[in-house]
């Protein structure tokens, strides 16, 4: 490995950043923490976004590798120890320093630290834990902090470090047990879900007060965990991957699971070819998908099954479904209940709830509907208002397919061909981890996520 | 046509809601009344004009009978309509109110109303706009103070000064609105404080300030973190808006050469742990 020591701290960020830059997750919300006296700073649930890249990406927190260096070969990774590229590393004063110099400014809302596996996982754990240890203890850094912890490492580091960060993340990398056998030699299945479990562990006995041996008053890892599972590399179908997901959610408790579409680097026969396109369209039904598990009660089988084990990438899954499940509409706006609200395509979790609470004072309209944020190109031929439908229509799947497919077709488009996408989706911490009405996020209020309301 | 008259008062939520008591005492029905700022106002023709005397017992009156009646959430959204640069402002709010004294609580969830709606749109803009500086201001650290300057369309200052007080309590800062002429001035450990300022005063203390170390590695970090062959000007520029850009470091033109190149480290993808 071409191991680098003597570079200055703008070309160690350079090159550390520019490693880190295909995480995906990047939102620095899910924790509410008013600021305190003697301390730097405080964290909003709702997340905030500093920038907004040359890619159109937000970027909320100083997205950073500890070091690139790494002992192991993971195929699809470009850190992998068999690649001949630059290898540097921070010293936790550097980090340390960078984040509170930057936050100061108002540039970032925190810190995500990832890291390659230097000399081997505890050791690395270590170190990332000083120089939390130094931002928090030392200097009072009051912000955001997410950390990935490193599977492998011994369980005390991990517990050290949850108590300091606000999220952790173990990556799952890839859906199966065998995938990952396949693609990254020395990690296993296993070594990766016990970080995760201990995590979790951590924050059940918190929720039930057991005592732990962290500090008192200090919280472990308040804003929960997060992981991430790479799309495309592997040939995993779309069932697979959010079974898994939808696993990840009920037995570890998960807050977030992120998609990267595979971005093919590697020359490696076991891999899709350098070059091929990453598949950036069923990503993002992906993420839609792992939207309706978490907040519209859609379970995984319900929107798949083993006979029919992938979306239909150019429909939204919502859609989809509801296609599919044409006995159970038109619905009847003024009288359906809430969660069959939720099922409509078109209407969102912001509109169906001020449905049910404009129908209170009045009789809805399709002009109500409108002005409540509806998507009625899309909701019109799923509702009624009084009994009526808004156009004559019929309820036909290859009818209504056909023409919700002309309207979908140039966003497909950019969707396919444009990253910028995928981040927006990410976004839905902000949409909707905000339950509180009238919060003053932008992404809340200007309606600019509206097709989120799938 | 019936006569309007027209209560000028001062641009401020105090001055509002002043005029909206003395409006509502006159018992003058909604239609023949507009409350209007006095600072800019073109008189017009048939017209009567009543000057409002800016009196915080009468304001503090309304904003009570805002809490109490309509409820806390109306009260937020009247003051934040009360920041706003539009022209209607004072006469959204005070037909807002007039609907609101009628169904309490109720009429924050009138969704139908076009009164309720042009209420809900006016405070939503400027919470938009105050969200986006809390995104995109800059501060600058001059080794006494932290210091940022803005170009808001919308009265955001005071919104805006409650949120880095809370998140910079140990610091010495100075948040300067040159459309305003204003400035939120903070000391460690105490309260913040709105004040007027001089606008020659924001020029002279920008014309010394420099970019130092951390302004040009934050521009490094932020030319890096973007996806080459990905690029999205529009959506770049939907996100944040030209206008906010004004100040913001990363957006200044300052050549950096292409340090990765230099160093040979040509990284693609890494993927950490
Ligand atoms: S352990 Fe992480 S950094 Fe190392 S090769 Fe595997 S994915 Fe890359």
């Amino acid at each position: 490995m071409n191991i680098v020591n003597k570079l200055s701290l703008e070309e160690k960020l350079v090159v550390l950043s520019d490693a880190a830059k295909y995480d995906a997750a990047c939102t620095s919300s899910g924790v509410d923490r008013k600021g305190k006296l003697g301390a730097l700073g405080n964290a909003a649930a709702c997340g905030i976004c500093h920038s907004f890249s040359a890619d159109g990406r937000c970027i909320s927190l100083l997205k950073i590798l500890y070091t690139n260096e790494c002992i192991y070969d993971c195929r699809y990774c470009v850190n992998r120890r068999s690649n001949d590229t630059l290898r540097t590393s921070f010293t936790p004063e550097e980090v340390c320093r960078l984040t509170i110099e930057f936050y100061r400014r108002n540039y970032i809302e925190g810190l995500f630290l990832s890291s390659g596996i230097r000399k081997n996982p505890t050791h690395t754990m270590e170190e990332i834990y000083q120089a939390l240890y130094l931002l928090r203890e030392v200097h009072h850094f009051n912000g955001y902090i997410h950390v990935k912890a490193i599977p492998g490492a011994d369980s005390e580091v991990i517990e050290k470090v949850g108590f300091l960060a606000d999220r952790m993340s173990t990556n799952l990398e890839l859906p199966t047990a065998a995938g990952l056998e396949e693609l990254a030699p020395g990690k296993n299945r296993k070594v990766i879900l016990a970080p995760m479990r201990q995590i979790q562990q951590g924050i059940d006995d918190e929720k039930s007060n057991i005592p732990r041996i962290g500090k008192a008053g200090a919280s472990f890892v308040p804003a929960g965990q997060s992981t991430q599972m790479i799309v495309g590399a592997t040939p995993e179908s779309d069932y697979q991957i959010l079974t898994v997901a939808q696993a990840l959610y009920h037995q570890y408790d998960l807050k977030r699971v992120f998609y990267s579409a595979y971005v093919a680097v590697n020359d490696d026969s076991k891999l899709p070819a350098v070059g091929t396109k990453p598949p950036l369209l069923r990503e993002h039904r992906l993420y839609q998908a792992d939207w309706l598990l978490r907040y519209y009660g859609f379970k995984a089988q319900e929107l798949l099954t083993e006979e029919r084990p992938n979306f239909n990438v150019y429909l939204d899954p919502k859609c989809e479904w509801a296609l599919r499940h044409l006995e159970y509409f038109p619905v009847e706006v003024n009288r359906a209940s809430y969660e069959m609200l939720l099922r409509v395509p078109g209407i969102g979790v912001k509109s169906a709830r001020r449905i049910v609470m404009a129908r209170r004072s009045s009789r809805l309209d399709f002009s109500n509907l409108k002005r409540i944020g509806v998507v009625l190109k899309r909701a019109h031929y799923f509702i009624t208002c009084g009994g009526k439908l808004m156009y004559q229509t019929k309820l036909d799947e290859d009818y209504i397919t056909r023409r919700i497919l002309e309207l979908d077709r140039r966003k497909n488009w950019e969707l396919e061909y444009d990253i910028t996408f995928r981040q927006l989706s990410l976004f839905d911490d902000m949409h909707m981890g905000a339950d509180s009405a009238g919060t003053d996020c932008r992404e809340e209020t200007d309606g600019r996520f509206d097709y989120l309301s799938v | 046509m019936e006569d309007l008259i027209i209560y000028l008062c001062e641009d401020t939520p105090d001055g509002i809601f002043t005029a909206i008591y003395d409006a509502w005492k006159s018992g003058i029905p909604e239609e023949g009344i507009s409350i209007q700022a006095e600072r800019n106002h073109a008189m017009q023709m048939f017209t009567e004009y009543v000057y409002v005397q800016t009196d915080l017992d009468k304001a503090v009156k309304v904003a009570q009978a805002i809490e109490n009646k309509i409820g806390g959430e109306a009260y937020d959204m009247v003051y934040h309509a009360a920041l706003s640069c539009e022209t209607d402002r004072m006469d959204a709010i005070y037909r807002f109110l007039k609907l609101g004294f009628r169904y309490g609580r109720r009429v924050t969830s009138m969704h139908g109303d076009e009164r309720v709606c042009r209420l809900f749109e006016l405070s939503r803009s400027v919470r938009n706009e105050a969200h986006a500086f809390r995104e995109f201001l800059r501060f600058h650290d001059t080794g006494k103070a932290l210091i940022a300057r803005m170009n808001p369309k919308n009265q955001v200052l005071p919104l805006i000064g409650w949120h880095f007080s809370d998140r910079f309590p140990d610091e010495d800062f100075v948040i300067l609105d040159e459309n305003h002429d204003m400035g939120v001035f903070h000391e460690k450990g105490r309260r913040w404080y709105l004040s007027f300022v001089d606008r020659g005063f924001i020029e002279e203390v920008f014309g010394q300030i420099q970019s130092g170390r951390y302004e040009h590695l934050w521009s490094r970090f932020f030319q890096t973190i973007a996806i080459a062959g990905r690029e999205n000007d529009k959506c770049q520029k939907n996100m944040c808006p030209l206008r906010y850009r004004k100040y913001m470091v990363e957006f200044q033109k300052t050549p950096v050469s292409d340090l990765v190149g230099e160093i040979g480290g040509a990284i693609d993808r890494g993927s950490g742990a």
